[in-house]
């Protein structure tokens, strides 16, 4: 059985399970997502959530996920991901305990972030870091940091912003998923991995860091 | 000024329309385009002053935190997307909007026209012909030779919703064209079919 094909047949026994609010982490096959996974040093590169499930007496039957993509934040069916897994992969985490209410506000939070813009400033900064690294300032941290925003992936920012802006104050640090809380832009600079690695996070297929 | 009680922020073309109403689930979105050829021949060929439809996916609703009228609509080249209705509204130089919605749709119908839309998000784009339209606002004799098979992506993807949602009983009520067409031929309802159609009513910006 080819590799792509058993990644169907496993992925055909997850999707029911699925819930509003599953994190989905992505991989692809593609330059930018190799350079990602890179300096993060993970396996995954891109992260959606969903939005929408299929639902019980009615003709809705589909998955629909939510991402900062490069037109902005939008709104795709799963297949998007799944009709290609030779081009790409999927790990799917939730954070657990996470009411009604709650899985409601981050609902409308996404929603009312549908159409904002890309950041390809933080695009670009961070492939600055990485190049600029690689090349010529090997070693100089202090100097890349004060350049560049590092590691500000808008798609895991929003998600995490999501999440964040729709927990009560006490329970907001249950579903922070980076470590560096000293940065003033702990928010802003969660990566893919961060989500990952996480442990605010459970991991319900795919497990990889 | 005050809407609902609430300080309330006008957008620019509201400024020029009016204010918006309270949308409700798969009210019917009209919209005209300045600046864009081939919107502008599927105004002239179709008489109307409409060119592109957009159908409203889920309503502002303050109470669950929702505070912007979200759409689906075709969109070329990407397909069927959701955007917010906003995007019309900010730029009055560019776009205006009509509103109109189908008289007596209980919330049954409504939240089935809104799921059939759903599931149709990603769903390829189907460009018009260019070169179709340019020979039909030419040969204006013939126009309706060279348009009998040109598929009018934003508009049939409103008709299909509507029709596919409801009962059979219901089906006649939900099309828009008033020649019959058969539910093959839906793909060729015009934004001016539904912006002349009795079947759905005006809400906001009256125009044909």
């Amino acid at each position: 059985m080819k590799n792509s094909d058993r990644k169907i047949e496993l992925w055909k026994k997850v999707e029911p399970k699925l819930q509003v609010a599953d994190l989905i982490l992505v991989k692809e096959k593609s330059l930018l997502s190799k350079t990602i996974r890179s300096v993060t040093k993970s396996y995954w590169s891109h992260i959606v959530i969903v939005l929408s499930v299929p639902q019980k007496d009615t003709i809705f039957s589909n998955v629909l996920v939510v991402g900062a993509e490069p037109h902005g934040i939008e709104v795709h069916r799963i297949q998007k991901y799944t009709r290609d897994f030779e081009f790409y992969d999927l790990g799917v985490k939730r954070v657990p305990g996470l009411s009604e209410e709650i899985k409601e506000k981050v609902l409308s939070y996404i929603l009312n972030n549908v159409d904002i813009p890309y950041d390809y400033a933080r695009l670009l900064g961070f492939l600055f870091r990485y190049f600029g690294h690689k090349i010529f300032l090997k070693g100089n941290k202090h100097l890349m940091n004060s350049l560049i925003n590092k590691d500000a992936f808008i798609c895991s920012s929003f998600i995490q912003r999501a999440f964040y802006e729709t927990m009560s104050k006490e329970k907001r640090d249950a579903i922070i998923f980076g470590n560096n809380r000293e940065s003033k832009f702990y928010l802003e600079e969660i990566t893919p991995a961060d989500v990952a690695r996480s442990k605010n996070s459970k991991w319900i297929f795919n497990p990889h860091n | 000024m005050k809407k609902g009680g609430k300080k309330y922020i006008s957008l620019p073309l509201e400024r020029w329309r009016g204010i918006l109403p309270n949308l409700f689930e798969a009210d019917i979105i009209l919209v005209h385009t300045r600046g864009n050829f081939i919107r502008y021949l599927i105004r002239k060929l179709t008489n109307s002053y409409w060119d592109h439809v957009a159908m409203v996916l889920f309503p502002k609703d303050y109470s669950r935190g929702r505070h912007y009228n979200q759409i689906v609509e075709a969109v070329y080249p990407r397909g069927i997307e959701i955007h917010k209705l906003d995007k019309y509204f900010k730029d009055p130089d560019r776009y205006d909007v009509g509103i109109k919605r189908i008289p007596q749709l209980d919330d049954q119908t409504r939240t089935r026209v809104v799921q059939f839309m759903l599931m149709n998000v990603d769903a390829p784009y189907y460009k018009g012909s260019v070169v179709r339209f340019i020979l039909a606002f030419l040969f204006k004799k013939f126009s309706a030779k060279f348009l009998m098979k040109q598929r009018f992506c934003s508009s049939s993807f409103v008709q299909k919703s509507y029709y596919d949602a409801v009962n059979w009983e219901q089906k006649n009520r939900m099309i828009f064209r008033n020649d019959f067409i058969s539910s093959m031929e839906l793909h060729i309802t015009t934004p001016a079919d539904i912006a002349k159609s009795n079947n759905a009513k005006w809400i906001y910006n009256k125009k044909v």
